[in-house]
């Protein structure tokens, strides 16, 4: 034990005992360990290390080549948690399976990826153990004269970001937003223990009696995200391909005043003053050249432009751009992405 | 001179006006265009917005609408105008010169009979005082009534009238007695569109406003029973002026509306080039257009709230049933020529310069700027031409003197 | 059957400033507005109180200027109206919020659902919803779009990442409402008249809940360390490559983007 701790712990601020290791859970889809579930695996490495404890992450799989992979990507310890009812995804026996564990066995810090799932089962977790949460962190770090976890989060669109922690209990309970961390490297050679865990969730009220795919919606103004093509696609058929495109990504489409006139696309999806505005959180503009009347009418997140001329004022407003043959871009995207 | 301000508007109209913008920016303006460009009245937008109670905004609970007051109405009509003068103009035609005239001068029965549908927007109704002699001489119309039984009979030709194509309740100022002229021989009828010997004429093109309808009315041998005397006998011009002098006030909150709907657009169209690399906000001519026109705008709303404020008043004394000072009302006529005439002036101006700052942006079709160019002309013409304006305002001034 | 719908009363982030040398919000002269996803709420509540002839009461948390945010929700259907305001409380701590909501739940009596907005446009916790489940001690069903009742028992469906759940769940339960479902309604000019002059809204303060600063206090479970700005510049980044390379480029961006919610 080295001199600052034995000192915090004559100042009284170290945890207490009961108190350790850092939790991270994490979600798989289609059994496959998700980027954001990894980015928060490689955030709380860094913070496992600043604290001298552990990572342990909690999977809701048996398989075991998942909890191995969970370990060369820094777990200490991966626990797969059994639970019953077996089967479907249900949001209430996750809660309640995680938090029986938590209470149990008294994690420091708690970390999910911000995803829906991810923030709705920490809430619940964070609610019925009685401590603090922080969603959507863009960044976490510890303060070591406290030993607390520093929690950044934007708010108001990111005009403002706070930094808040939870002073007195445990667990401190985030969600990390992804893309806020790197994806740490799989480090072969890294050990760490697997063992599985039962839990008995107790009573169970929720039911998942159906699934279905959820359809694409053609209400532009109200699309999460948005294809958007313009005359740069040339042609009808290019046009398509954009079509086949969004399909994939579950995006909506959208044309331009002056695709529309070409005869592109309807008059029913135009995008700009003279058809319809959008608030989409991502925006793909294909062969838009970016005019007061298309952009004035957009506001996106996120706004991607793939065009050939690097002069476009769309490539002034753009996060992203691709300069680049737009028909030719989402062709080779449409095959890359089946 | 006292002067008297107090123009915050309480929060119900504050809340009503973030409503109304939210309906117009999303069911209005992303189709204005095209309204303009169709130029025929949008009937499914019309049946939402009677639906939505948007018909009867100024008229008392009692007789069927939302009973927001004149205030309410100018909020309204502001927010209309800033997305829509074609629409602003159907609501305004609608409201301010048909039920506010029905709600003051209207028996009960009346009332029950065509405010109540007419505010709950199951009904239109239009305004037919001008003809072809008679534009800003209204006094030399030349429709006739005669009293045959219990009915009128009706010839004649109105023409310019707004909504005239759609309405179903038109209010019609007739001659009467020919000796008396505009000094008691001229009467306001409730006209149905069902009254046989009614018939809507040819439908106007215009400059501007296109998505309104100014339609021909033709009456002959149109019978109306005596009980659609509005007013009485011999007091149509009472009923004209009395509509005219509030009805111009309130529609200049449209023009204001327009005004404000391109100052808007200046400041999103010069940050728009700044951000695309072409800086034109450090422009001193820029900041100046801009500039001006904010002015004007300041200074518009200011006075159309003020004068609305005074039309609220007035109408709700006179619907009473109580009398108006004579005084209060030449003040109030002046007050309300000065905002019709300077706040259509004022749109007008903010477009002039609206286009000029936009360039060929603004010039071709589609954006808005151009549309509004062509829109916000009206508002020096129709409810009396500024120059009429100008006369009344001179010439009260010169009668009664400075306030 | 009752419903009781939360709402939060907003500052759109698009009107807020923020001070640069204090790093505090500049609200002065701005409007607070119902939460947007909030309307999407109270839609879906009253679609079943007018198929199902059950009341529905909006309930918020905020300062006294929320008054008119709830207002709204009476202009739009609502049958009655409460709001919880107190010096004390503090808005950065949606643990406490969600546990003054439940707390007023229970003092508002018998009810069958709650309904609240997925998240806030201000603070983007998604966090109050699900809480307020946990204290209630009732099932959570989350970002639902598409809401039936029957039998004692409410059917919904959930909606991720382009897969729906259909949940059934006993009442009382506790429902998050994302966008998709209905479209909020305007409330009519009549209806905004009735609203104001005809309608109350209940203020409660800590009092009422039987609570004390204290306990408030202790149910404050985070604090406020610093604010700060991080002023990222909007800058295109540009990519030159090979149509190979740049589609590989563009589909793994994306697929990173759309990870975001
Ligand atoms: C789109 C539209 C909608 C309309 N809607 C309606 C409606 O709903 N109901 C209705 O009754 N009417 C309506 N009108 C008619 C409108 O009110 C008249 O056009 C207006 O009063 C002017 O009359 P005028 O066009 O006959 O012009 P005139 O009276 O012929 O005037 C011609 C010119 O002479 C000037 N002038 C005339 N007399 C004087 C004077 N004494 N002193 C100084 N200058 C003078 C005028 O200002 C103008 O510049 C509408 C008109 C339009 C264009």
């Amino acid at each position: 034990m080295g001199f600052e701790e034995l000192l915090a712990i004559y100042e009284g601020k170290l945890v207490k005992e009961e108190h350790r290791n850092i939790w991270v859970s994490i979600e798989l889809k289609r059994g496959e360990i998700t980027d954001p579930s990894l980015e928060v695996l490689g955030k709380a490495r860094q913070l496992a290390d600043m604290l001298g404890t552990r990572v342990e992450a909690l999977v809701f799989s048996s398989k075991r080549e998942v909890a191995e992979k969970l370990v060369r990507y820094g777990s200490d310890n991966v626990y797969i948690v059994k639970t019953f009812p077996q089967g479907k995804f249900n949001l209430e026996t996750y809660a309640k399976s995680l938090t029986k564990l938590a209470k149990e066995r008294k994690p420091e810090i708690f970390l999910f990826p911000h995803t829906y799932t991810g923030s709705a089962i920490a809430a619940l977790v964070a609610a019925n153990l009685e401590t603090g949460l922080v969603t959507n962190c863009v960044d976490l770090s510890i303060d070591t004269s406290e030993r607390v976890l520093l929690q950044t989060k934007p708010i108001y669109n990111g005009k403002l970001n706070v930094v808040i922690y939870t002073p007195e209990r445990k667990p401190q309970i985030a969600t990390l937003k992804p893309g806020s961390a790197a994806k740490p490297f799989e480090d072969e050679l890294r050990s760490g223990g697997i063992s599985t865990i039962e839990v008995d969730p107790g009573e169970i009220k929720t039911k998942v009696i159906g699934e279905e795919k959820v359809k694409i919606k053609r209400d532009i103004e109200e699309a999460e995200i948005v294809f958007w093509g313009g005359t740069g696609l040339g042609s009808k058929e290019n046009f398509d391909v954009l079509r086949r495109l969004a399909e994939k990504f579950g995006a909506t489409v959208a044309a331009t005043r002056e695709a529309v006139e070409m005869g592109l696309a309807e008059e029913d999806i135009t995008v700009g003053l003279t058809g319809k505005r959008i608030k989409p959180r991502v925006c793909l503009a294909f062969g838009v050249k970016g005019s007061y009347e298309n952009l004035a009418a957009v506001k996106a997140k996120h706004l991607i432009a793939v065009n050939e001329d690097e002069e476009d004022p769309i490539f002034k407003i753009a996060d992203l751009g691709v300069i680049g043959n737009p028909s030719k871009i989402a062709e080779l995207m449409v095959k890359k992405s089946s | 001179m006292i002067l008297v301000f107090e123009f915050s508007l309480s929060k119900e109209l504050e809340f009503f006006r973030e409503v109304v913008r939210e309906f117009a920016e999303e069911e209005i303006a992303p189709i204005a265009d095209r309204i303009d460009l169709e130029e025929r009245v949008p009937m499914n937008l019309v049946k939402k917005m009677c639906e939505m109670g948007l018909m009867g905004v100024p008229v008392p609970e009692k007789y069927g609408g939302a009973g927001l007051g004149e205030m309410g109405y100018a909020v309204l009509l502001e927010e209309l105008g800033r997305v829509s003068n074609s629409i602003a103009t159907t609501v305004g035609a609608h409201t301010g010169l048909v039920l506010n005239p029905l709600w003051i001068f209207g028996t009960e029965e009346q009332k029950e009979k065509y405010l109540v549908p007419l505010a709950r927007g199951e009904k239109i109704g239009a305004f037919a005082l001008t003809e072809p002699n008679a534009g800003s001489d209204a006094a030399s119309i030349q429709t006739r009534a005669v009293k045959e039984g219990d009915s009128y009979v009706l010839n004649g030709t109105k023409i310019f009238t707004t909504n005239g194509g759609i309405a179903d309740v038109i209010l019609v100022f007739a001659v009467t007695d020919p000796a008396l002229g505009a000094r008691g021989g001229v009467t306001c009828f409730i006209v149905e569109k069902g009254f046989p010997g009614f018939k809507v004429g040819v439908e106007e093109r215009k400059l501007g406003i296109r998505g309104s309808s100014t339609a021909e009315l033709t009456f002959s041998n149109c019978m109306v029973p005596k009980e659609n005397v509005l007013g009485q006998v011999g007091y149509g011009f009472i009923v004209a002026l009395t509509t005219l002098d509030g009805g111009r006030g309130t529609l200049s909150a449209g023009a204001l509306g327009g005004a404000q709907s391109i100052l808007e657009e200046m400041v999103k169209f010069v940050k728009f080039r700044d951000a695309t690399g072409n800086k034109i906000s450090d422009r001193q001519m820029v900041q100046w257009l801009i500039a001006d026109t904010a002015m004007e705008v300041e200074a518009a709303r200011y006075m159309v709230y003020h004068t609305v404020s005074l039309i609220e008043k007035y109408y709700t004394t006179l619907a009473s049933g109580k009398r108006v000072s004579r005084v209060f009302r030449e003040k109030l006529s002046r007050k309300t020529a000065i905002a019709k005439a300077y706040v259509s002036e004022v749109a007008s101006r903010a477009v002039e310069r609206g286009l000029q700052l936009f360039g060929a942006t603004g010039y071709i079709e589609g954006l808005g700027i151009e549309r509004a160019y062509r829109d916000s002309i009206i508002g020096e013409i129709y409810e009396g031409t500024n120059e009429i304006q100008r006369w009344i305002i001179a010439r009260d001034i010169l009668e009664r003197g400075l306030d | 059957m009752g419903i009781v719908v939360c709402v939060k009363a907003v500052y759109d982030p698009e009107e807020v400033r923020v001070h640069k040398r204090t790093m505090t919000l500049l609200i002065e002269g701005l409007h607070l507005k119902l939460n947007p996803l909030d309307k999407y709420a109270v839609e879906a509540a009253l679609k079943l109180k007018e198929k199902w002839k059950t009341s529905v009461t909006a309930l918020s948390i905020g300062p006294e200027e929320a008054e008119d945010v709830l207002r709204r929700t009476l202009a739009m259907g609502v049958n009655k109206a409460y709001l919880v305001t107190d010096e004390s409380i503090k808005d950065h701590d949606p643990f406490l919020t969600a546990y003054l909501l439940s707390k007023a739940i229970k003092k508002l009596g018998d009810f069958d659902l709650v309904v609240c907005g997925e998240k806030s446009i201000d603070w983007e916790n998604r966090q109050v919803g699900p809480q307020i489940a946990a204290f209630l001690q009732i099932p959570l069903l989350h970002r639902v779009d598409n809401i039936e009742l029957g039998n004692g028992k409410v059917r919904v469906r959930e909606v991720f990442d382009g897969e729906a759940l259909w949940v059934e769940s006993p009442l009382p339960a506790a429902i998050t409402i994302i966008k998709g479902g209905n479209k909020p309604r305007f409330p009519s000019p009549w209806n905004i008249s009735k609203a104001y002059r005809k309608m109350r809204v209940e203020k409660w303060g800590l009092k009422d809940l039987g609570l004390s600063r204290e306990e408030l206090k202790a149910k404050t479970v985070t604090k406020v360390r610093r604010q700060f700005i991080f002023e990222r510049k909007r800058e295109t980044k540009l990519m030159v490559e090979e149509a190979e390379a740049a589609s590989d480029k563009l589909i793994s961006h994306l697929n990173k983007l759309l990870e975001e919610i």
